[in-house]
């Protein structure tokens, strides 16, 4: 796995890494992957992947309901302004 | 050390207070955790406060919850309201629960008493608690070897006797391998058993929570303090009645898997003492019976493409802005960035690459869509097996205990430490894991898998209760 590939994986998923990280994970992975490619033996035939969750999933109304503990929420934001999480500063310029 | 069972009883007979019971495990983790690092926090004061007020339930004459005298420890990934709760990772240092997972909110119903939150593998990710951002977890039984993992921390906290009964979070064995690790019994129940209400997600259609404790009969207390239908898990099993009753292990059905034992990687001495095992089983009245199971070998590759790709999924929500750790950056994407790269280990931070990588465009189909094909094969597989036998008998791991450093750098060789406990998360069935025998050379405790079909909990631990009896 290239550095190239790595470095795209890291933006997608939003997670730096250092130099360091970006050589050890690509090894790791290229074994990783290399590894993994033994599941495409599995003659699993096609099936409708899904079938099996079809069946056990229940689906519900998105209704939202109050949250009394409101305040501990608040508490946990890491900045705050009275009662508004506040956010830092994020557009450049 | 008395078992749960044991102290509840000496609480209804007025021999013992919960006060007491509850000072008595505060200062034995007081004298020996600082060996252990079993718990990340000691929730001293809340403890005592909740164990004072059972005992004035009682002396004022009112019937206490059926727990009452029975100490618990908590996992750091099951929300606990007022207490801080991280996974073992620096992106949640500071976070407190806003709520009780319903785990919890059942064992304070019940008047248990929750001693404290134990270390793990950060989120748990890991087979050794060594991925712990905070501590390191020893094993109690010798202290130069890792106790397992993810829940290391529970099953140290249990074999130490920090506690009666530990809870651990299991996605792909997180809860049986420690188990075993520490010769203690633990167990995954049926996945929807439990609610998962309050319990941080690694790998939503996998995770299940799970008691570990010192003797069957504690386990079973455990399950049933937790089991239960709960609107608030959408997952969660509307039937709750038990599958199968439990006679006796004479005239059970066995299965044992074919070629097992030339597994690569399995210890010798595993090997020897599984054989030993069967036969005692055999002995009982049981038949053992052999079972192709061809699918086995895939379940580890699949599993690690599917919990990842759930984990990079699950984990997009700590973005440094609502929970704990948050840095500064020039723009949002930079901030993104920065808070995951900085917050997250390097074991969490593989698997989101891993799980982000079977999810991007291009290679769906041949990984994420190709594994979820294999689980599905995997679970009619062993629908087959349980339609021949009552039970699945495996060793819970390859192997005892492996030293602290061993395995950290191959990711590779730890993964294999959950091969045997990982077709059942995919396969949402319930199993325990038990101690049998030890490995010679150094009297690490070896640990058996009983596997048992959906909603048969209880069924497993009985069966398993009696024949750890016998041996």
């Amino acid at each position: 796995m290239d550095e190239k590939l790595i470095d795209y994986l890291s933006l997608l998923s939003r997670t730096e890494l250092t130099e360091e990280e970006k050589k050890i994970y690509g090894s790791q992975m290229s074994d990783i992957f290399l590894w993994v490619e033994q599941i495409k033996d599995l003659n699993t035939g096609e099936d409708d992947v899904l079938s099996y969750k079809k069946e056990e999933s229940r689906l519900r109304q998105d209704i939202p309901k109050p949250f009394e503990n409101r305040k501990a929420i608040i508490d946990n934001f890491t900045a705050r302004e009275f009662d508004f999480l506040k956010v830092k500063k994020v557009i450049e310029g | 050390m008395e078992t749960a069972i044991k102290s509840i009883e000496a609480v209804k007979s007025g021999k013992k207070s919960v006060s007491q019971i509850t000072k008595d495990f505060l200062k034995k983790i007081k004298e020996e955790d600082s060996k252990i690092n079993s718990f990340l926090e000691v929730f001293e004061e809340s403890a005592l406060k909740k164990a004072e007020e059972i005992d004035a339930k009682i002396s004022s004459g009112k019937t206490p919850g059926e727990l009452a005298g029975a100490v618990f420890a908590i996992k750091d990934n099951m929300l606990y309201e007022g207490k801080e709760i991280t996974c073992a990772s620096k992106i949640l240092k500071g976070h407190i629960s806003s709520y009780n997972s319903t785990a919890v909110s059942k064992l304070l119903e019940k008047d248990a008493v929750i001693i404290g939150r134990t270390n793990m593998d950060e989120f748990a990710m890991g087979s050794s608690c060594e991925n712990s951002a905070y501590l390191k977890t020893a094993n109690p039984i010798d202290t130069q070897f890792v106790p397992g993992g993810s829940s290391g921390g529970s099953a140290a906290a249990v074999k130490a006797g920090f506690c009666h009964i530990a809870y651990g979070s299991d996605t792909g064995g997180s809860i049986r391998q420690p188990a075993s690790f520490c010769g203690i019994w633990g167990m995954k129940p049926t996945y929807g058993r439990v609610s998962r209400y309050g319990l941080v997600a690694f790998a939503s259609s996998l995770d299940q929570i799970g008691p570990m404790a010192n003797s069957w009969e504690d386990l079973l207390l455990g399950y049933k303090a937790v089991k239960g239908y709960d609107e608030k898990d959408s997952t969660s099993i509307k039937d709750i009645t038990e599958k199968g009753e439990f006679n006796s292990v004479k005239g059970l059905k066995i299965a044992v898997i074919k070629n097992l034992e030339k597994l690569e990687g399995l210890e010798s001495d595993l090997a020897e003492t599984s054989s030993n095992l069967l036969s005692k089983i055999s002995s009982m009245g049981a038949k053992i019976i052999e079972v192709d199971f061809k699918s086995f070998k895939y379940a580890l590759p699949a599993y690690y493409i599917l919990a990842s790709s759930e984990a990079s999924s699950n984990l997009a929500r700590f973005d440094g802005f609502r929970y704990g750790l948050s840095l500064e950056a020039p723009n949002l994407t930079k901030a993104y960035m920065k808070n995951r790269g900085e917050g997250f280990g390097s074991e969490v931070k593989r698997r989101i690459l891993l799980g982000t990588h079977s999810l991007s465009s291009g290679y769906y189909d041949a990984y994420y869509l190709k594994a979820q094909k294999v689980r599905n094969f995997i679970r009619k597989e062993l629908e087959e097996v349980f339609s021949q036998a009552d039970l699945i008998l495996t060793p819970s791991s390859p192997s005892a205990a492996f030293k602290f450093g061993e395995k950290i750098n191959d990711p590779l060789s730890m993964y294999l430490s959950d091969i045997f406990t990982i077709p059942v998360n995919l396969a949402g069935i319930c199993a325990l894991s038990f101690p049998f025998g030890t490995r010679k050379k150094d009297n690490m405790p070896y640990g058996f898998q009983l596997m048992a079909s959906h909603m048969k909990d209880e069924f497993l631990i009985k069966t398993a209760g009696e024949i750890s009896c016998a041996l």
